[in-house]
């Protein structure tokens, strides 16, 4: 048990690892960069333009909270399944509230991404289902 | 493909029923209700995944 345990942190922390030595894509629009830095966004996190995009348009139609909201569900899905990327993978995804934090996570993990989603909230029915 | 299924994390019929229809998964995210009972249903019902 103990060693399972010592084996899942050892691959945690490997993934972590690697998720921050990746080289992060550049921001080539000085207006979402800007933006990025206002929500105290760490531009090293290794987020790409279009995910920063996404958190921007997410906020802009109400299912963020707040465009800050929206960069710490990339940062963390990055630092946390950014190893997962490009992968076929099968998330599920319990309290998605209205759906932002599912497309966030969509665009990191897109395109081999099947996303499960679990509310108990009619709101989430508006969200994208293909 | 994201798919939205709408339920209660506390119930064990809701999941038995997701389960027949997604029987494979890689990861789960709970940021559901917090209650310990929706959280302990939701675990028991999913492992092993």
């Amino acid at each position: 048990m103990l060693n399972r345990t010592r084996l899942r942190l050892h691959s945690i922390r490997s993934g972590l690892r690697a998720a921050f030595l990746a080289p992060p894509p550049p921001l080539h629009d000085s207006r979402l960069q800007e933006q990025s830095e206002l929500a105290g966004f760490e531009h090293g996190a290794g987020i790409s333009e279009r995910e920063t995009l996404c958190a921007i348009s997410s906020t802009a139609i109400g299912r963020v909270a707040a465009f800050g909201s929206g960069i710490i569900i990339l940062t963390s899905t990055h630092r946390h399944f950014g190893r997962f990327r490009g992968r076929e993978i099968h998330v599920l995804e319990i309290g998605i509230y209205s759906g932002g934090s599912l497309e966030c996570g969509a665009t990191i993990l897109a395109p081999k991404l099947t996303f499960m989603a679990l509310t108990s909230s009619q709101r989430a029915r508006a969200t994208r289902t293909a | 493909m994201i798919k939205v299924f709408i339920g209660d994390q506390a119930d064990r019929k809701f999941w038995s029923q997701f389960r027949r229809e997604v029987p494979i998964l890689d990861l789960v995210i709970d940021d559901g209700g917090h209650e310990p009972e929706q959280q302990i249903v939701s675990l028991e019902e999913l492992l092993p995944i």
